[in-house]
């Protein structure tokens, strides 16, 4: 069980049910955002353990969202895992040059974000164990 | 509670007892199998000492890494030669003396240290290669380079290398690299060759280590034998292999190594192919070489040149060639940390913390520094940066010191890890005036002014010469010299042109030219040259402005103040201030080269304040100039830190009065946390116009040693002294501002009553956004329409590093302050908290609110009334603060 936030961003509703669903089993809770600009706007307020972002939104684009909450230092150390269906070398390191932790390629297994999330939020729940 | 001193002195024993090992290593490989008994005595002491002192450390709770020297190898006594008759045994005999001699790397000539051997498995670093031709069958995949390939490719049966790379690439390291690891797979001794060894898969050839002047020089013996008529070139490589074996000792392997010759069992390594004597032909060299491959050609051959030449290396046409890459960032970290570790002990460094912070100090100095990232382009230099720091020079202050060496090693034909691959320049010369080194580098010196004043036809090309005009200069420089011995000019000019052609220090062009390619060597000669010149103040003027001739003028500035003539720099820089046509302006170009000219004179030429105190007004009106390009204001700040910022003299920093009424707080256009807008009544405070400067923050570091020195204190990137202190936590700018009150107090400056401290969110974004005049609120300090160019934050700027405080003049808010918005986000006495009447309520206990952005921020958050926060105990390269005055003096 990780007491962890982790926020979700995707502009497709499936993907962020289908991937909701999967990380309340493993114990998280999770947020969505359907757009960039209400991923920023929810990541500064609940600063989440880690974000899931979908590099291909309408409008602010996960590209520029990882550099938004990257300028900011309440957030800059927040684990970010990119997603995208872009050929995936150059994506990888478009997105490690703008801030992103991981990049995981559509589609995916649901157990690879799973397995991914738990990895960056694992240090965050051994903390609140270690002060519980 | 541990004994804390017994401790450490306990871990100083251990790492002088492991030199000693060290050192005994070294005589045992100087002494090879007639190593002495009391050697081997010497050693068992030192390893029961090691075990003691251990044991002491284990037992008080400290852990000790176990060292592979620690333990004797369990084969260590060698067989005596004459006992020797089994093969096997010689051929490790012969494996051990290869191992000891490669795997030691000499400081000779790079360092002023006695003690010049480190292991060469400490140092070695993985290289990357580019493939320049790929012979026919070979998969276009091998394109992407990688050490992997190198290991891969000469591990392979029949692979044949070439390996091309300039004087001082690392081409000896890495053949050495390569036998190393060969033998200590062979051997089994993985701890000897670092993670090399692991690289090789079983089994491990054989390793002939040759030089080409070694061969060569068997060669011309052969060739002058007049009985010799059967196989002159074959045989010419095997007696230089004997010749070699005979040396160690161990003619007896000869056969030996003949039939593992014949079964392919062996790698040839030749190094420096293209560096053969005068008298030995290139051709029949080549010849030899290629009868030998064709002889023999199921063997590993590697083979390492300064350039291919397709004409006299025809019989090479089957190598596949490669060249080293230059060495990229993490290949630089990776080499800059093994050479401090491995100095370390010698540097007087025995803590890892300070080791590890030296060696981040260069590696940020060659991100941040352009003139620093020129001159380490290959290894070489690299390595001669690492030891004159080690050696306790500041860099890139001390910059003159690495060419120089640089100068000695290539002008000697020394270089260190060759026993004798080269000759010296006084044999070639024959002359006993050229004994030290000063003059060798004079001999040299007018052909690179003379270089330097050619204008390069395009950026990317050196500047040439005629051939017949270089001749000319060096049979003057050699008249110069006014040497006796010499007798005849002509001849020993032609012999030094030969001379420095076969050190690459003249490359001779298809057109008849010759052209210096050593960039940072030519300017520094020149700069020499430079110095040495009647007329120096005029001549240099006349070049200021020409960008090729800038680090020449700075090294001859330098050499100039070596050389106790001050006085001359002195008049340069007062010409670049009062230039001496009257209707023409100091640009600002001059003004920014005065202050770099008074830097490189230092401090103990710096008597004359009069001049300092001009190039300090000068800079600081530079650093205020709107007009100016931001790098010109840039560079100017940096300088004026460097040389002693006037407007942080005080210990009462600037401070802009903003008198007690209603502003308004918030905006509705930004995010939640923004708004809602609102007036707010502040009462009267003073805030500082810059934000708390590293200038500032070192005198509270010195008033208070128990005070932890920020995280970045010591990285050039962001420690110039007019640039805002970084990397504070909310606890550190507290505790400034407290140890500001008392100071002030104590002063008399401040009234009993008044404080330092932070500012509180409204204050700083009255201070920052708020027009008294017109009663009106801007969403910039100075406007409400965004320029990139009037703040240092994330955008149009290529490395993100803090500018000195004031360079955005344009950015000045309406009570006048500087850097409110860019260069550092600042810490605010409130806690992050929702405004009155906010839709959402929220209170984050214990975190702070940060305003303003910084130069790692993006433009979207770079507003006035932006909100970010972070616990107190963070800190950041981006994060500073500054400080407000408030409270009235109380009454008497």
């Amino acid at each position: 069980m990780y007491n962890a936030t982790v926020l979700i961003a995707d502009d497709s509703s499936d993907i962020r049910t289908v991937v909701k669903y999967s990380l309340i089993d493993h114990g998280f809770q999770v947020i969505e955002a359907s757009n960039g600009y209400e991923a920023i706007q929810l990541a500064r307020q609940y600063r989440p353990t880690v974000i899931l972002l979908d590099l291909c939104m309408p409008g602010i684009d996960g590209w520029e969202v990882t550099l938004q909450l990257r300028s900011d230092p309440a957030l800059d150390e927040v684990p970010i895992i990119a997603m995208t269906a872009y050929d995936i070398s150059s994506a990888i390191r478009a997105a490690q040059t703008a801030g992103c932790q991981q990049v995981i390629a559509k589609p995916f297994d649901l157990f690879d974000i799973a397995k991914a999330v738990s990895h960056f939020a694992a240090p965050h729940a051994e903390l609140i164990a270690h002060y519980a | 509670m541990h004994d804390v001193e017994s401790i450490e002195a306990l871990q100083r024993c251990l790492v002088v007892y492991r030199r000693t090992l060290e050192f005994l290593e070294l005589q045992r490989a100087q002494f090879g199998a007639f190593t002495p008994p009391y050697i081997w005595h010497q050693f068992d002491d030192t390893r029961s000492e090691i075990a003691r002192v251990k044991h002491e450390l284990r037992e008080q709770g400290i852990e000790v890494a176990d060292h592979p020297n620690d333990t004797a190898p369990a084969s260590r006594m060698l067989a005596p030669n004459t006992a020797a008759n089994d093969n096997n045994t010689l051929l490790t005999a012969y494996q051990r003396m290869l191992l000891a001699q490669v795997r030691y790397l000499s400081l000779a000539g790079m360092s002023d240290w006695h003690d010049q051997y480190r292991q060469l498995a400490d140092l070695y670093v993985d290289r990357t290669l580019t493939p320049l031709n790929l012979p026919l069958g070979d998969e276009p995949g091998a394109l992407a380079a990688l050490p992997a390939v190198f290991f891969a490719r000469s591990s392979a049966p029949a692979a044949r290398l070439l390996i091309e790379g300039e004087t001082g690439s690392g081409k000896t390291t890495c053949l050495h690299a390569l036998a190393l690891a060969c033998t200590a797979r062979a051997l089994n001794v993985p701890g000897e060759a670092g993670g090399l060894a692991e690289a090789w898969p079983e089994p491990a050839p054989l390793p002939i280590v040759l030089s080409g002047r070694d061969i060569a020089a068997a060669l011309t013996q052969h060739n002058a034998a007049p009985n010799d008529q059967a196989m002159p070139t074959l045989s010419a490589f095997w007696s230089a292999i004997e010749s070699w074996l005979q040396y160690s000792n161990l003619q007896e392997l000869v056969p030996t190594i003949q039939s593992l010759l014949e079964q392919g069992e062996c790698i040839i390594l030749i190094d420096d192919m293209d560096n053969l004597p005068p008298e030995a032909s290139a051709h029949a060299f080549m010849a030899a070489l290629g009868r030998f491959v064709a002889r023999y050609p199921s063997n590993r051959f590697v083979v390492t040149c300064r350039a291919f030449q397709p004409n006299t290396m025809a019989p090479l046409a089957s190598f596949a060639r490669y060249r080293l890459a230059p060495m990229d960032q993490g290949q630089i970290s990776t080499f800059i940390r093994g050479w401090y570790a491995a100095v370390a002990d010698r540097a007087g460094l025995l803590i890892a913390e300070d080791v590890g912070r030296r060696s981040e100090q260069l590696q940020a100095l060659l991100l941040g520094d352009t003139r620093m990232r020129s001159l380490v382009r290959t290894p070489l230099t690299l390595a001669l940066c690492v030891l004159v720091q080690a050696e306790g020079y500041q860099l890139p202050t001390n910059r003159d010191l690495v060419v120089r060496r640089m100068a000695d090693m290539l002008l000697n034909g020394q270089r260190p890890d060759r026993h004798d691959s080269s000759r010296q320049l006084g044999q070639v010369l024959d002359a006993a005036q050229l004994s030290t080194p000063s003059k060798r580098l004079a001999l040299l010196e007018p052909l690179a002014l003379a270089f330097q004043s050619q204008s390069p036809p395009n950026n990317e090309q050196h500047p040439a010469l005629r051939a017949h005009d270089t001749e000319e200069l060096l049979r003057t420089a050699l008249d110069t010299l006014q040497s006796q011995s010499i007798t005849s000019t002509d001849a020993a000019s032609m012999r030094l042109l030969e001379w420095c052609r076969e050190q690459n220090l003249l490359v001779y062009a298809p057109n008849d030219t010759y052209s210096m390619t050593n960039v940072p060597l030519r300017q520094y000669l020149a700069g020499r040259a430079l110095a040495g010149l009647a007329d120096f103040p005029t001549r240099a003027y006349e070049r200021r402005s020409d960008q090729h001739w800038h680090e020449t003028i700075l090294y001859a500035i330098r050499e100039l103040e070596r050389r106790g003539a001050p006085h001359v720099a002195r008049l340069f820089i007062r010409l670049l201030l009062h230039p001496p046509v009257s209707d023409q302006h100091t640009t600002v170009h001059d003004t920014l080269l005065a202050g770099e000219c008074l830097l490189e004179m230092r401090e103990r030429a710096w008597p004359d304040r009069a001049l300092r105190a001009e190039v300090r007004e000068r800079l600081l009106a530079c650093v205020g100039q709107v007009e100016l390009a931001i790098p010109e204001r840039i560079k100017a700040g940096l300088l004026l830190g460097l040389l002693g910022d006037p407007r942080l003299a005080n210990l009462l920093p600037p401070l802009a009065p903003v008198a007690g009424s209603i502003f308004v707080l918030g905006t509705t256009e930004g995010y939640d946390d923004e708004g809602p807008r609102q007036a707010v009544q502040v009462p009267a405070f003073s805030i500082g116009i810059y934000p708390v400067t590293n200038q500032e923050y070192a005198r509270f570091l010195a008033e208070n040693p128990q005070q932890p020195t920020p995280r970045h204190w010591h990285d050039p990137r962001y420690n110039n002294p007019s640039c805002p202190v970084v990397s504070v936590s909310w606890y550190d700018a507290n505790a400034y501002c407290r140890w500001l009150t008392n100071r002030l107090q104590t002063e008399g400056i401040l009234q009993p009553g008044q404080v330092v401290r932070l500012p509180r969110e409204q204050e700083w974004e009255k201070a920052s956004s708020w027009d008294a005049a017109n009663q009106t609120k801007q969403v910039f300090p100075w406007g409400d329409i965004w320029s990139s160019k009037y703040a240092n934050t994330a955008e149009d700027r290529g490395p993100w590093m803090t500018s000195p405080v004031g360079c955005y003049p344009e950015s000045v808010s309406p009570y006048g302050l500087y850097d409110c918005v860019g260069n550092v986000w600042e810490w605010t006495a409130s806690e992050y908290i929702s405004y009155e009447g906010a839709e959402r309520p929220f209170y984050e206990k214990g975190t702070y609110v940060l305003r303003g952005s910084s130069h790692a921020t993006n433009p979207t958050h770079a507003r006035c009334t932006y909100r970010s926060r972070l616990p107190p105990g963070s800190w950041r390269n981006h994060l500073g603060f500054r400080i407000v005055v408030v409270g009235e003096p109380a009454d008497e």
